[in-house]
C-alpha cells in the first residue's frame, strides 16, 4: 500500500433514481459536487439529485493541474477567488478528509518592462483585495526557486522580475470532488452515475426538471454544472451563452522525490509546472487555439509546453515525460465565471469555469447554494451574473487569461 | 556540414488585382510568377514595368521578403523540418511552415527558392544552421 | 564495461544493459522481469536520467548506469545553469504512406503487402531502437529513433506490436529471480545462468527447467525467489518447489496501447497479437497487483467497498496503473477483479500518450520558442547600444541609454525614431469608399486625397480593439495605419469582412515591406527640408510622397509625441540608408533616436491612447473618451448597433486624466475616494517637461458620477482633461 490510496472516503451510492428532487444539479464534477455539499451542509436542503453521465469528477475536475490561487487582475476575481483559496485550505478539517492541500506559493515570472510593470500593478490589486501577492525582484526570485536559470534562452528570456503568491496552492482533483461527495451523500444527496441528462422538462417557458436516459426527473431547480458541455445543456433550455469550448492539455513525467516547492509560471513563455504530492511534474499551457470538443492530445503540445520549460528550469530537461491528456473547457468570452440566474425560470447555471474553475470549487458551490436557498444572488458572485453581457459589464480579467489556469 | 544560409533582402513586386488580371501577366525572363492567393501575385525580379487589366490593382515594389536558395541535394534537410509534403511537380510553388517559420517556396529542377519575411528571416536562418549543427 | 553501480560490468556484442549485468550475476531487479518494455522492474537511472528500461538499452562503454532507488522516487536532477553538452537531440519529420509499429511477423507481413502496394513504408521496432511514442491525429506516428526524434506524418497506421505476458500476481510476486517464459528464453539464449529454473504455467523454450504442477499460489524468499508454492486445485493440497529462477507462462494479452490511444482515428489498425484478445488472468486474491504505486489486493477491496467500484474510479483512488508502466502490470488483474464484483470484463482504460517515455529534452526537439520580429534597423540599434524589449511580437529599442537625452531631443530639437512595425495596409477598389465606412466609426468621404484621419477600429460588441490613421492617397485608394500589436491581423480581418459583405476591393498588407522612421522635434522640418527633394513637406494631417535623401518615402504628417512629426514610410531595404542618412545629416542639431521608454512618456503628455495598454478589452469610445470618433449619424459600421446599445446605459467607468506633485505612482496604483475602491492606473510618467506627474486612469461611477476627492497611494490626485502637454496642439500644427 503506498501513503497515497485513499483510505478513507466511503461513497454511499443511493440506486434508486427518484422522479422528482428538490433540486437536480446536472454535471458530477467538483461545481457540482460543490453546490450539492453546501445545499446540505449550509442550508440543510438534501432533497438533491447530482446526476452525472459518466463516473463523479470524469470532466474537468478530474483532469485539471490543480491550481488554486487568488492573484487575479480585477478586484471581483481577487475577492471571489480569495474566498474559495480561503475555504479550501479549511476543506480538509471541514470534511475530515485528505485532499492534499498544499500551500506551496506561486511564481509568476516575465522577461522584460513590460511585463515586469504588469506584475507590479497585479500585486496592487491583489494586496488590495485581500490576497497576498508581491512584486519580486530577480534576486528574490532566486531566492524563492533556485532551480530557475535567470539569464533563460541564452539571455533571451532573462529574469526581470515576477510576482509571488505565497496563498497560492495544490490539491488533488479527484479528492477534492470525492470528500464533497461523500460529506453530500452522508446528509442524503443523491448521486447517480451513469445518468445523463438528454433533454429538460419544460412547462411553458420554465424549466420542471430533466429527462435522462433513466426517465424524467421533475426538479424545483435544475442546475446546470456540466463543464465543457455546457452550450447544448442550455440550449436545451433556450439559452444562449456567451462560451466557446476549447480543449486544454497538460502531462505528468514520472515521479521523482519531492523537492521542488514552488508553482513557476511564465505567460510569456508560455508554461506553468509544478511537484505533485507524488513527485510528478506536473505541466501545462494555453487552451488549443482551435474551439473543439476533442479530448484528443497532440505531440505539439506536448513540444511546445517542453521546451520553454527546458528553457527556464534546465532540469526537468533530463526528467521522463510519463502520461498527456486532455479537458474540454468552457472558456467564457471575458474569462470569468458565469453563475446564477440565466433568465429562464427554474434553470441556473454555473458555468465559463475554461481553465481556472477547479480553485473556484468551494466558493462556486458555496454560493451558487446560497443563491438556491435563499433565491437571492448573494453579493460576493453579483458581479459574475449573465446578465453582465447585457448590461455591458464584462469581467474581463488579464490575470485570468494567461497561461497559468 | 554546409554553412548557415545567408537569406538576403529581394526586391520583387507585389500585384494586388482582380483574379482575371492576373491570369493575364507573364514571368519577366529567368524571373518568376508566385501566385500567392487567386488575387495576389508577387513577380521576381521586378519587371520594369507590368499592364495590369484592373484600374485598381494595387501594383507595389515588394521589399518584404528575403529569400536563398537550396540546392536539390538540399531538399531532404528542408523537408525534414516541414510538417508538409514539398510537391513533387517542377516547378512547383508552395506556402506553409519551414522550422516553424512561414515561407514561401518556389521549386525548380535545381533545387528551391526559399523566400521568408524579412522580419523573421533571421530566425529561419538560425534554425537552419542549428540543424547543421545536430547532424 | 559498463558501470553499474560502481561496479565494472562487461557485455557482448548485442547485449542490452539487463542481459549484461544478469550475465554477470547480478540481479538487483525485484518483480517479474519481462525483458520486453513492459513490466517497470528493470528500470535503472542511466547517464542522469532516471526510468530508463534496462531491457531497452543497449550495453556501451563506458555507460553510467544506477539502480532504480527501492525506497522512494528518483532524485530530481540538480539546477543545471548551462544545458548539459550534447544534449542537442536530433530532430526530423518523415513523410510516407504507411507506418508499421512492430517488426514482428504481423508487422514484416503489412510491411511487405504495403510495400507492394507501392506505399512507402516506414517500419518501426523498439527492439531496434526505433521506439513509437504516440499515435496522433493525422495519423501521425512520432518515434525516438536513433538519430533523435522523429515526427512521421502517414496515411495509415498499422499497429503490429505483438502481445504482452501476463504477470504473476500473488504474494512475493515482489521477489527477484522471477522471469516471463518468453523472457527466460531469451535470456537463457543470450547466455545469463538462470541456475535451477522451476516454470509454472505455459513451460519456456530452450531452457531447461522443473514444471511446477497446481495453481501459483505464492513465491517465497528472502529477497530473492527462494521456493515456488502452487495448490492443487482438486484437493486443495500445496507443493512446494525450490529453485533459483521462477518462470511464469500465465498467458498473454494485446500490446494494444497505441491502437487504443488512436480509437477513432481513420487510417490506424491493429493487426496480429496485437489484435487478439486477453487470456483473462484469474481473480487477484492477495499480493501485489501494481508494483509502480504498490498497490496490493487488499487495497482493490478496500476501496471497493467505499464505493468505488468502477475501474476509473479505483484506477484514481488507489493510483493502480498511474505508473511507470502505465498499468501493462496491474490492467489485466484490475480488470478480472471488477468483473469478480459482479460485472462483465470492463474495458481498459483510455490509452494516453506517451507510451515511450521520452524526456522533456526529446520532447522539446524541433520545436521553437515564439519567432519575434526584428525591423530591418534591428542591427542599426545594436550598433547605437539600444536596450531591447520584447513588445507584441516585436524586438524595439527601449533606450539607447540616455532617456534624458532621448526625451529632449522630442521636445526640443529633432529626433528620430523606428515605428517600422506600425501596421500597414493598403485598400483600393470601386468599393474601397464604402468599404472602409462600413469598417470605421468616422466619416471617410469627408477625407481629401492627401489628407488624413485619425479612427478607432472597433469589433461588433462596440470595444475598441485598435486604432491608427485612414490616409486617402486618391478617389478609390487608402493606406490605413494599425498598432503594431494589431499588424499582424489587420489584413486578415479586413479580407474577412471584405469577403462577408461582398466589397469588390483590394487589400496589400505592407507591414513588412516598408520601413517606417518618424522624424519629430520642433526642429523635424528643418532637417527634412535639408533632405528632401524640393517639395512642401505635409501640413498637420496630410501626406505626400517625395524623396527624402534620395529615398523615396511616403511622408505622413500626424504627431504620437506632441511635437511636429514626419513619418517616413520607405521600402524596408532602404531603411539603413534613411537612418544614417537622418543621424548625419542631423547632426548639427544634435539629432538622437528616442525608444520605447521615453515614446510612452511623450504620448503619455500629450494624453494619447495606447490600446491594449490604457484600454481594457470592453472599452467602448465612450469610456475611453473617445465618443468624438464615433458618428452615429452615418451609415451602418462595425459595432454600430452596441455602441447604439451601450450609449443609452449610464456609463460606469472612464479612462481620465489625472495628475499629481510628485513621483508619479506605478501602473496599476489604485485610486480611492472616500477610502472607496474607485479605480486604477493604467499609465503614468513623471513629466519633464511639465514638473510633476501625469497619468491615465480608470476610473469608476460612484453614486452614479465621477466626483470627489482622489487619493492614490495616499496622495491627492487632480482630474484634468487630456493632453496634459500643449492642450490646444498649437506645437504639432506649428
Ligand atoms: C488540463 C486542464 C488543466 C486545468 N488546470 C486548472 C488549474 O490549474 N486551476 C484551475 O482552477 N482550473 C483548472 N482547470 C479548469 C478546471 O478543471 C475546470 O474549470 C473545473 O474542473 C470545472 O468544474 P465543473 O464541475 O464545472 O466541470 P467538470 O468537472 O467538467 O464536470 C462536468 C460534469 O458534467 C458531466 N456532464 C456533462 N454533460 C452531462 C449531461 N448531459 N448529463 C449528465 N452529466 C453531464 C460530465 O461528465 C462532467 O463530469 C483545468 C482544466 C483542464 C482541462
Amino acid at each position: 500500500m503506498n501513503e497515497f490510496i485513499e483510505a478513507q472516503v466511503a461513497l454511499g451510492w443511493e440506486q434508486n433514481l427518484r422522479s422528482s428532487y428538490d433540486v437536480v444539479i446536472v454535471g458530477g464534477g467538483g461545481h457540482g459536487m460543490s453546490t450539492a455539499y453546501h445545499l446540505a451542509t449550509r442550508h440543510g436542503i438534501t432533497d438533491v439529485a447530482v446526476l452525472e453521465r459518466g463516473y463523479i469528477g470524469s470532466g474537468n475536475s478530474g483532469r485539471n493541474t490543480t491550481i488554486i490561487r487568488a492573484n487575479y487582475g480585477i478586484p471581483e476575481a481577487v475577492r471571489f477567488y480569495q474566498r474559495s483559496v480561503d475555504l479550501y485550505s479549511r476543506l480538509e478539517e471541514e470534511t475530515g478528509r485528505w485532499i492534499m492541500h498544499d500551500r506551496k506559493g506561486l511564481l509568476w515570472l516575465v522577461h522584460g518592462t513590460p511585463g515586469t510593470r504588469n506584475e507590479r500593478a497585479r500585486s496592487i490589486v491583489n494586496q488590495a483585495f485581500g490576497a497576498d501577492t508581491v512584486y519580486v525582484t530577480p534576486e528574490e526570485v532566486g531566492e524563492i526557486c533556485p532551480e530557475v536559470d535567470m539569464n533563460a534562452g541564452g539571455g533571451e528570456y532573462r529574469v526581470t522580475g515576477g510576482s509571488y503568491s505565497p496563498h497560492a496552492a495544490t490539491a488533488r482533483h479527484d479528492r477534492v470532488v470525492w470528500a464533497l461527495a461523500e460529506g453530500a451523500m452522508k446528509r442524503g444527496v443523491h448521486v447517480h452515475q451513469r445518468t445523463a441528462v438528454t433533454g429538460l422538462l419544460k412547462d411553458g417557458d420554465r424549466v420542471t426538471g430533466v429527462m435522462t436516459d433513466r426517465g424524467p426527473v421533475t426538479a424545483g431547480v435544475t442546475v446546470s454544472a456540466v463543464g465543457g458541455h455546457v452550450s447544448t445543456l442550455a440550449a436545451m433550455a433556450g439559452v444562449r451563452l456567451p462560451i466557446r469550448t476549447h480543449p486544454l492539455q497538460a502531462f505528468v513525467t514520472n515521479h521523482y522525490a519531492r523537492t521542488f516547492r514552488p508553482i513557476v509560471a511564465s505567460a510569456e513563455m508560455g508554461f506553468y509546472v509544478s511537484q505533485t504530492p507524488r513527485g510528478e511534474m506536473l505541466l501545462g499551457a494555453g487552451i488549443d487555439s482551435q474551439p473543439s470538443y476533442s479530448y484528443r492530445s497532440s505531440y505539439e503540445f506536448l513540444s511546445h509546453c517542453s521546451l520553454p520549460a527546458v528553457t527556464l528550469l534546465p532540469f526537468l530537461r533530463d526528467l521522463t515525460v510519463l502520461r498527456q491528456w486532455t479537458g474540454v473547457c468552457d472558456m467564457s468570452v471575458d474569462m470569468s465565471p458565469i453563475m446564477g440566474y440565466t433568465g429562464v425560470d427554474g434553470f441556473l447555471v454555473t458555468t465559463g469555469w475554461g481553465t481556472w474553475g477547479f480553485k473556484g470549487i468551494p466558493a462556486g458551490g458555496e454560493q451558487m447554494a446560497e443563491l438556491i436557498a435563499t433565491d437571492r444572488t448573494p453579493e460576493l458572485i453579483a458581479p459574475f451574473s449573465l446578465n453582465r453581457f447585457k448590461e455591458d459589464r464584462l469581467m474581463f480579467d488579464p490575470g485570468s487569461t494567461g497561461t497559468t489556469h | 556540414m554546409s554553412a548557415p544560409e545567408r537569406f538576403e533582402r529581394i526586391g520583387a513586386t507585389r500585384i494586388v488585382a482582380d483574379p482575371g488580371a492576373l491570369d493575364g501577366i507573364e514571368a519577366p525572363d529567368g524571373g518568376h510568377l508566385l501566385r500567392l492567393a487567386p488575387d495576389d501575385l508577387l513577380v521576381l525580379p521586378p519587371p520594369d514595368r507590368v499592364d495590369v487589366a484592373d484600374p485598381y490593382a494595387l501594383v507595389e515594389p515588394e521589399a518584404g521578403f528575403s529569400a536563398a536558395w537550396f540546392d536539390r541535394s538540399e531538399l531532404p534537410r528542408l523537408q525534414a523540418l516541414s510538417a508538409w509534403e514539398f510537391p513533387r511537380r517542377r516547378p512547383a510553388p508552395a506556402q506553409g511552415h519551414l522550422a516553424g517559420i512561414p515561407v514561401k517556396m518556389l521549386f525548380d529542377v535545381g533545387g528551391v527558392l526559399v523566400l521568408v519575411p524579412a522580419t523573421l528571416a533571421h530566425h529561419l536562418e538560425e534554425r537552419l544552421g542549428s540543424q547543421d549543427r545536430l547532424e | 564495461m559498463i558501470d553499474f553501480d560502481g561496479t565494472p560490468v562487461p557485455f557482448e556484442e548485442g547485449d542490452t544493459v539487463l542481459t549484461a549485468v544478469l550475465r554477470a550475476g547480478l540481479w538487483p531487479w525485484s518483480g517479474c522481469l519481462c525483458a520486453e518494455g513492459d513490466c517497470p522492474y528493470c528500470l535503472v537511472t542511466l547517464e542522469g536520467t532516471s526510468y530508463v528500461r534496462a531491457c531497452r538499452t543497449p550495453a556501451s562503454d563506458g555507460a553510467k548506469v544506477h539502480s532504480h532507488p527501492t525506497d522512494g522516487y528518483p532524485a530530481l536532477p540538480p539546477p543545471t545553469r548551462t544545458p548539459t553538452p550534447g544534449s542537442a537531440v536530433g530532430f526530423e519529420m518523415i513523410h510516407c504512406d504507411t507506418v508499421v509499429i512492430g517488426q514482428g511477423r504481423s508487422g514484416r507481413a503489412a510491411a511487405a503487402e504495403a510495400g507492394e502496394r507501392g506505399r512507402r513504408v516506414v517500419t518501426l521496432d523498439a527492439r531496434v531502437g526505433r521506439e513509437a511514442v504516440g499515435v496522433y491525429a493525422g495519423p501521425e506516428v512520432v518515434a525516438r529513433i536513433p538519430d533523435g526524434m522523429a515526427r512521421i506524418f502517414c496515411e495509415e497506421v498499422v499497429v503490429a506490436t505483438g502481445s504482452a505476458e501476463v504477470q504473476p500476481v500473488c504474494p512475493g510476486n515482489q521477489l527477484a529471480g522471477i522471469l516471463t517464459r518468453r523472457a527466460a528464453a531469451r535470456l537463457a539464449a543470450a547466455g545469463v545462468d538462470l541456475g535451477r529454473v522451476v516454470s509454472i504455467g505455459a513451460p519456456p523454450e530452450g531452457v531447461e527447467h522443473q514444471p511446477a504442477r497446481g495453481r501459483l499460489a505464492r513465491f517465497v524468499g528472502d529477497g530473492t525467489v527462494e521456493r515456488v508454492v502452487t495448490l492443487d486445485e482438486e484437493t486443495g493440497a500445496e507443493r512446494t518447489y525450490p529453485c533459483d529462477t521462477a518462470v511464469v507462462g500465465l498467458g498473454s494479452g494485446p500490446r494494444d496501447t497505441l491502437a487504443r490511444m488512436a480509437h477513432g482515428l481513420p487510417g490506424v489498425r491493429a493487426v496480429g497479437s496485437a489484435a487478439g484478445s486477453l487470456d483473462r488472468p484469474p481473480v487477484p486474491e492477495a499480493g501485489v497487483v501494481c508494483p509502480c504505486s504498490e498497490v496490493t489486493v487488499d487495497d482493490l477491496r478496500s476501496v471497493w467497498d467505499r464505493g468505488f467500484q468502477e475501474l476509473e474510479l479505483i484506477k484514481r483512488s488507489t493510483l493502480a496503473g498511474t505508473g511507470a508502466c502505465q498499468g501493462a502490470v496491474c490492467m489485466p488483474h484490475v480488470r478480472s477483479f471488477v468483473a469478480a464484483g459482479g460485472q462483465e470484463l470492463p474495458p481498459s482504460f483510455t490509452a494516453r500518450p506517451v507510451v515511450t517515455q521520452i524526456t522533456m529534452g526529446e520532447a522539446a526537439a524541433g520545436w521553437y520558442h515564439h519567432a519575434d520580429r526584428r525591423t530591418a534597423l534591428h542591427d542599426e540599434h545594436l550598433a547605437m547600444g539600444a536596450v531591447m524589449e520584447r513588445s507584441r511580437g516585436w524586438w524595439r529599442p527601449w533606450t539607447y541609454g540616455d532617456a534624458d537625452r532621448e526625451y529632449w531631443a522630442v521636445r526640443s530639437g529633432v529626433s528620430i525614431c523606428d515605428v517600422s512595425t506600425l501596421g500597414k495596409t493598403l485598400v483600393s477598389g470601386p468599393d474601397a469608399d464604402a468599404f472602409l465606412e462600413r469598417i470605421y466609426p468616422s466619416t471617410i468621404a469627408p477625407i481629401r486625397p492627401g489628407r488624413a484621419k485619425y479612427v478607432l477600429v472597433l469589433d461588433e460588441r462596440g470595444y475598441v480593439f485598435d486604432d491608427g490613421l485612414v490616409c486617402r492617397e486618391a478617389a478609390n485608394r487608402f493606406l490605413l495605419t494599425s498598432t503594431s500589436a494589431g499588424a499582424g491581423h489587420f489584413e486578415m480581418w479586413l479580407r474577412d469582412w471584405a469577403d462577408a459583405w461582398g466589397m469588390d476591393v483590394r487589400i496589400l498588407d505592407r507591414t513588412t515591406s516598408w520601413g517606417a522612421i518618424n522624424v519629430t522635434g520642433p526642429r523635424s522640418g528643418e532637417l527634412l527640408s535639408r533632405l528632401g527633394d524640393g517639395g512642401r513637406l505635409p501640413s498637420f494631417m496630410g501626406h505626400t510622397r517625395m524623396e527624402v535623401a534620395g529615398f523615396a518615402c511616403r511622408v505622413m504628417r500626424m504627431s504620437f509625441t506632441g511635437e511636429i512629426s514626419y513619418e517616413l514610410h520607405h521600402p524596408a531595404s532602404r531603411s539603413e540608408g534613411l537612418w544614417r542618412a537622418l543621424m548625419e545629416s542631423g547632426a548639427d542639431f544634435d539629432v538622437w533616436p528616442h525608444g520605447l521608454e521615453v515614446l510612452e512618456e511623450l504620448r503619455l503628455e500629450k494624453g494619447h491612447i495606447l490600446v491594449g495598454v490604457d484600454s481594457l478589452s470592453d472599452s467602448t469610445p465612450r469610456r475611453l473618451g473617445h465618443g468624438w470618433a464615433v458618428r452615429m449619424d452615418k451609415g451602418d459600421f462595425l459595432g454600430r448597433h452596441a455602441v447604439a446599445r451601450t450609449s443609452r446605459m449610464d456609463p460606469d467607468r472612464l479612462l481620465v486624466g489625472l495628475e499629481m506633485d510628485g513621483a508619479p505612482p506605478p501602473q496599476g496604483a489604485i485610486l480611492r475616494v472616500k477610502g472607496d475602491y474607485a479605480g486604477f492606473v493604467t499609465s503614468s510618467t513623471w513629466s519633464r517637461v511639465l514638473g510633476r506627474s501625469v497619468m491615465l486612469a480608470w476610473m469608476y461611477a460612484r453614486d452614479g458620477g465621477f466626483g470627489g476627492d482622489i487619493l492614490i497611494e495616499g496622495r491627492p490626485a487632480r482630474r484634468v482633461a487630456a493632453p496634459f502637454y500643449d492642450p490646444e496642439g498649437l506645437r504639432v500644427r506649428a
